[in-house]
């Protein structure tokens, strides 16, 4: 992925996270690999970038980190969403729903 | 935090972990192992750059949390308007003050002096141990010696400080300059705008060489560069008979003008010190070439060689000494040389009552801050819940603290701008009020490193103030809080003995203050009770000097007595004499003693006292009592010039040199040939010439008509107010000699007033902080019993419902308020006395231990806060049980 | 024990009191008559509202009436002076509160013996009264302890050692089991009853309607009145509110 998509998705990134771990904790690996899953490919995230938005993320508290252990029996850092988290995920999608709509209506696209 | 290096490791693990996933997710692909790794790390882009990125992000998540603190911060204070005008308000005071002093011992001792590299430049006195002696000066002959033998300076050079009249037939001007050795150019580095300095066969001869400062010659000569090599008619002051030719040649001009240097070598008056430029340089006079005990003249200054230390500098110039006194015994036995840095030299007089405020103003700030401490305390129990709550959300402890630390920083750094504002003000009354041989007092003022003092104080109290409370406001059960509303049992318990605490160490401090204050009031009360010898209402003084062109000392035998029959003429003036000096700050020279009829005695062993010139009428304008014998009479006053046959001599003369008999008829000599031998015919009441605090000296009166003076004090007692005289006393000594200089226009009032200048002036201070300091203990302890009764409401509802009368009650409170009162002036009584060495040195005729002062600052303290206690307690106890038990 | 040869021990005859605020007078009592006998056990019951507290008070001289006498040992009390009052309520009240109501900063002891300080009794006969008292109430073994450190019915059994300790001429509760579980208050409920077996009179304001019984007789207050038992029935379902209702 270049660098300027990645760039388009700074704010969006913090949405990705959050959803991708709105089902169950995951350590940072693991998300980078379900938002590429998730997206069919698409989406690859630079660690450049995920590792400061997670630090973000959990200084406000969105989500909270803990060490344990990983399938393969080493450690890892887990993040998982807090109930704060939750109700961000929420307003994040409903901005998201209506940014993305106006900009279709702009773009000609139904 | 050593939580920097923990986050930095664990950081490093997670990304560990993610490029060991990576690599066998790329193996599983099917790439080598190596290949994997490769790849891994290039998608990785670099593990050191992310955690750079990381650590970016950290730092800014940590400025904007800070920036959203201190928003939040704002806000908060600004719900509470009249917390923050009051914290403002104390702080501000106590921090102005604070600066203030600062901003005097900026200027004063931190410094560096006006001279390049003035680090490096000593001055080397004589000292006798033995005979306790410690003097400025050197003689010219063990000066040539030092400068022959020592290695450890780069040139020593000397100087003495000298005042001339200049004049180019028009205006006279008088002068202030040193007379020195070339090499002082160089050895204290005085560029030279133009010219040069003096040549070797100029120094020693009475060659008429001049260089002049630099300002001077801005402003008389206009800045006028060929004025080098002119002559100007410069008339020399000197004490001695000979004046020197009268027209001098400019040879150079100074490129800066550089402050006098300490000395007390001034061969006839007080020495113009650090707060004045020297205006003129001249090549040495040496009159005692030879003599090396002559050393009342000449003060030597050196520089350094680069490297040398001072103490290697003080032990060579020991051996030479050493060496010296084995060469001449006669007259440098005993005597050895010191190595003292310039800079100690100027400012060693006023260095402990520079600490004394800097002291005083410190526990005035901490007071203030433990005030401050405890509102804060108080307002955080009132925001328990809210904080509380905060923690329930998920803020840390330490979140916590730094949100309440930001806010009393914000509230410190309102207090430190008031402050500042403040200390523009104070700093200028300060200053006027400052006596003025206050060295460098003109430098005082609020520049840069002034105002980074106030700013890191504020800081500094910020986090003081705040760190307790903050402490404290953030621990606490966090169910128990939530629960019960915010009172928590334990937490209650150490508050209160936090707020105890406070309390006890503002009473011990204000102790302090008040003692020392007591102390200085009561010296200066000493010090003003001190019966100066002579009467000081309605008299008028002024300086008069003659031109020494006009009067070679010897011919104006007239002039005085003249000018003194004149004024007695003078409607409004009741009497009128003159002396040389001005009575209360007067330096003086000894004069060695020969006693008739007393075995010889080894020169530097001879008792020694001062002489004085007076204008026969002395005594009875002074009113100075006669004790003994009579004062002059007029056939006194006829004689060889120079030479007196009878003296009448003071109190302190009398009693030290003939102790037990009368001094009457007895005879002596200042230059030990017979034939000037006087005899003592009166003995006359002691004058403080030299202040009310020093002891008088034995002193011997000399009639002005054998002692022509070109300069003298005119003594005049005026009928009314004196300054009403003033103009015609002028016109009249005008008249006399129009080209007179006149300095000091003053009733004696005023000058024995400001020769107390500088004990006025700490007293002043010293009150001042200890006032502030008591209001605010006090107010601060009534403000603590207020609060403690408030919340003892309940427990005070129990004791009464359980049949408690109000005295019981009010009795137990204020109890235990006076049992923290108690404690702190215990603690402070200890403070005091083991400080008291601090004050010593400005004390006059009272002890630092003094024990009826401490025992009335103590009752003083008492009182306040019995006041502060009862009012509490009384209204506190007037709850009405049933209301306050009703209420759950 | 009651004895009827014997003048009663508290009389109160047309007892009023009103509270006045900016607007209106409120009659938390009026006309109140009631009479205890030494050796009684009463209990006072009503709804919220009714004025029990301020009966007790007004019993505990916390508070004085506005209007009605009110003989206490066949003195006046109810026009006393604060100070008079004072040195009453020490000598002669013992207090059980709700809340406990015992200080945090004294040990268990120390809040026994609080109300014999107040009255000037030498420090060896305050050790002889507080330690029978604590020993009746079986709290004895934890006197140095600091009422933090006690459960909600432990406390409860040193207000009342406290009550106990000047054997006061009556003892008052409010409401005493109020903060206790149904086992603790069931204990103290015991304690009362067995002082009261050894002679102590007691007036109690409770809600509980368990506890009501453990009295010889009631008191029922409604609306600043002394009514009947069978008045208080009929008001209760009238205004068809229970009658444990918490105030």
């Amino acid at each position: 992925m270049s660098k300027d998509r990645l760039e388009l998705l700074q704010g969006t990134l913090d949405m990705l996270i959050l959803k991708s771990l709105d089902l169950e904790p995951m350590h940072g690996f693991g998300i980078s690999v379900r938002i590429r899953q998730m997206s069919q490919e698409v989406l690859q995230v630079e660690q450049g970038s995920l590792y400061p938005a997670l630090y973000r993320l959990e200084n406000r508290g969105w989500i909270r980190s803990k060490w344990g252990v990983s399938e393969n029996n080493r450690k890892a850092k887990f993040y998982e969403l807090t109930a704060a988290g939750r109700k961000q995920l929420g307003l994040e999608r409903e901005n998201w729903e209506r940014l993305s709509t106006a900009i279709n209506l702009v773009m000609g696209m139904a | 935090m050593s939580r920097k290096p923990q986050f930095e490791s664990e950081l490093d693990d997670e990304l560990q972990f993610h490029l060991e996933l990576q690599t066998e997710e790329f193996v599983r692909q099917g790439l080598t192992p190596d290949d994997a790794r490769r790849e891994a790390q290039r998608q990785f882009g670099g593990v050191e750059q992310i955690k750079e990125q990381v650590r970016d992000t950290r730092r800014l998540v940590w400025l904007s949390d800070a920036l959203r603190d201190a928003r939040l911060g704002i806000r908060m204070l600004q719900r509470s308007p009249g917390f923050v005008v009051t914290v403002a308000l104390i702080l501000g005071i106590a921090i102005g003050l604070a600066t203030t002093i600062f901003s005097f011992v900026r200027a004063i001792l931190l410094e560096p002096l006006p001279y390049p590299q003035a680090d490096r430049l000593v001055v080397i006195r004589s000292v006798n141990p033995e005979r306790e002696l410690q003097l400025f000066g050197v003689s010219w002959p063990d000066l040539q010696d030092w400068r022959n033998q020592a290695t450890s300076f780069d040139g020593i050079a000397a100087f003495r400080h000298l005042t001339c009249d200049l004049t180019d037939g028009q205006s006279t001007q008088r002068i202030h300059g040193m007379s020195t050795t070339r090499d002082f150019f160089e050895v204290v580095d005085v560029p030279l705008a133009f010219g040069r300095t003096f040549n070797a066969d100029e120094e020693g001869t009475k060659s008429g060489k001049l260089v002049l400062g630099h300002d001077l010659w801005l402003h008389r000569f206009r800045g006028d560069p060929d004025i080098v090599g002119r002559t100007q008619d410069v008339y020399s002051w000197a004490r001695y008979p000979e004046t020197g030719p009268f027209a001098w040649e400019i040879v150079g001009i100074a490129g800066i003008d550089i402050p006098f240097l300490p000395t007390d070598t001034n061969v006839v008056r007080e020495s113009p010190g650090i707060n004045e430029r020297v205006e003129f340089w001249q090549p040495p006079w040496v009159f005692n070439k030879d003599d090396r005990t002559a050393r009342y003249e000449w003060t030597a200054v050196a520089r350094l060689k680069p490297g040398v230390t001072i103490e290697q500098a003080a032990s060579e110039m020991r051996l030479i000494s050493k060496r010296l006194a084995d060469e001449h015994p006669e007259s440098n036995r005993n005597w050895s040389a010191e190595v003292v840095p310039l800079e100690e030299l100027v400012t060693s007089e006023i260095r402990p009552a520079l600490w004394l405020l800097c002291g005083a103003v410190g526990f005035l700030l901490l007071i203030a801050c433990a005030n401050v401490s405890g509102l804060l305390v108080v307002r955080g129990i009132a925001r328990q819940q809210e904080l509380a709550v905060r923690i329930a959300l998920g803020a840390g402890r330490w979140r916590l603290i730094r949100q309440l630390i930001t806010e009393s920083l914000l509230l410190c750094l309102a207090g430190g701008a008031a402050g500042i504002l403040l200390s523009f003000w104070s700093v200028d009354v300060v200053r006027a009020f400052a006596p003025p041989d206050v060295p460098r007092l003109q430098t005082v003022r609020i520049d840069v490193l002034v105002l980074a003092f106030a700013l890191g104080l504020s800081v500094l109290t910020g986090v003081l103030v705040g760190g307790l409370p903050a402490l404290l406001g953030s621990a606490f059960d966090l169910n128990e809080t939530l629960k019960s509303g915010g009172r928590s049992v334990s937490a209650a318990k150490s508050r209160r003995r936090m707020m105890g605490g406070l309390v006890i160490g503002e009473v011990a401090v204000c102790l302090v203050l008040l003692t020392g204050a007591g102390l200085l009031i009561r010296s200066f009360a000493s010090v003003l009770a001190v019966d100066p010898g002579f009467r000081t209402d309605q008299m008028l003084t002024m300086t008069v000097s003659l031109p020494s062109a006009k009067y070679e000392w010897k011919h104006n035998t007239e002039f005085c007595v003249e000018l003194v029959t004149k004024l007695r003429e003078l409607p409004g003036v009741e009497s009128a004499s003159a002396i040389r000096g001005v009575p209360t700050r007067e330096t003086h020279f000894d004069s060695n003693l020969y006693f008739a009829d007393r075995p010889p005695v080894p020169k530097h062993e001879l008792p020694q006292a001062v002489a004085r010139v007076i204008e026969p009428g002395f005594f009875e304008t002074m009113e100075v009592p006669l004790l003994e014998g009579r004062l002059f009479e007029p056939a006194d006053s006829i004689g060889r010039i120079g030479y007196s046959r009878v003296t009448v001599c003071n109190e302190t003369f009398a009693k030290r040199f003939f102790p037990g008999e009368s001094a009457l008829g007895k005879r002596f000599s200042v230059t030990g040939s017979d034939e000037n031998m006087m005899e003592i015919v009166g003995v006359a009441g002691d004058v403080r010439f030299s202040g009310l605090t020093r002891q008088p000296n034995a002193e011997f009166y000399y009639p002005e008509a054998l002692f022509p003076q070109t300069e003298f004090t005119l003594l005049i007692r005026t009928a009314g107010e004196p300054q009403s005289l003033l103009g015609t006393v002028e016109k009249l000594v005008r008249e006399a000699e129009p080209d007179v200089v006149i300095t000091a226009p003053q009733s004696m009032d005023e000058v024995v007033s400001e020769s107390l200048s500088r004990e006025r002036f700490l007293m002043l201070l010293l009150s001042v902080f200890s006032l502030g300091a008591l209001v605010l203990s006090v107010t601060g302890h009534y403000g603590v019993m207020v609060w403690s009764v408030s919340q003892r409401r309940r427990e005070i509802g129990i004791r009464s419902a359980l049949g408690a009368t109000t005295a019981q009650i009010v009795w137990q409170i204020a109890g235990e308020g006076l049992l923290l009162t108690m404690t702190g002036l215990a603690i402070g009584a200890a403070l005091s006395l083991a400080g008291a060495r601090w004050i010593e040195s400005e004390l006059y005729g009272i002890a630092a231990t003094d024990p009826v002062n401490l025992a009335t600052a103590v009752l003083v303290l008492l009182l306040a806060s019995l006041l502060a206690v009862t009012i509490p307690a009384i209204r506190g106890a007037r709850v009405h049980p049933a209301e306050v038990l009703r209420s759950e | 024990m009651t004895s009827s040869s014997e003048s009663p021990l508290i009389s109160m005859r047309q007892l009023c009191r009103v509270f006045l605020t900016e607007e209106i007078e409120t009659y938390a009592l009026s006309g109140v008559d009631v009479e205890l006998r030494r050796g009684e056990f009463v209990s006072i019951a009503g709804p919220s509202g009714c004025g029990k507290s301020t009966l007790l008070s007004i019993m505990g001289l916390l508070d004085s009436p506005t209007e009605g006498e009110y003989f206490l040992k066949g003195d006046e009390v109810g026009s006393l002076s604060v100070r008079q009052r004072s040195r009453v309520r020490n000598r002669e009240i013992g207090f059980i509160f709700q809340a406990f109501n015992l200080i945090g900063d004294l040990t268990v002891w120390e809040n026994v013996e609080l109300p014999l300080t107040y009255r000037g009794m030498p420090a060896a006969d305050r050790r002889e009264q507080v330690e029978r008292a604590l020993t009746k109430v079986d709290m004895a073994h934890r006197m140095r302890h600091y009422p933090a450190q006690l459960s909600g019915g432990q406390q409860q059994r040193v207000a009342v050692a406290r009550a106990l300790a000047g054997s006061p001429a009556i003892l008052l509760a409010d409401e005493p089991t109020g903060n206790l579980d149904s086992k603790n208050g069931l204990a103290v409920m015991d304690l009362l009853k067995e002082l009261h077996a050894d002679g102590a009179t007691i007036c109690m304001v409770t809600h509980d309607p368990r506890f009501a019984g453990f009295a010889d007789r009631t008191v029922h207050l409604f609306d600043g009145k002394v009514v009947s038992a069978e008045e208080a029935e009929q008001q209760a379902s009238a205004v068809d509110v229970p009658a444990a209702v918490a105030s």
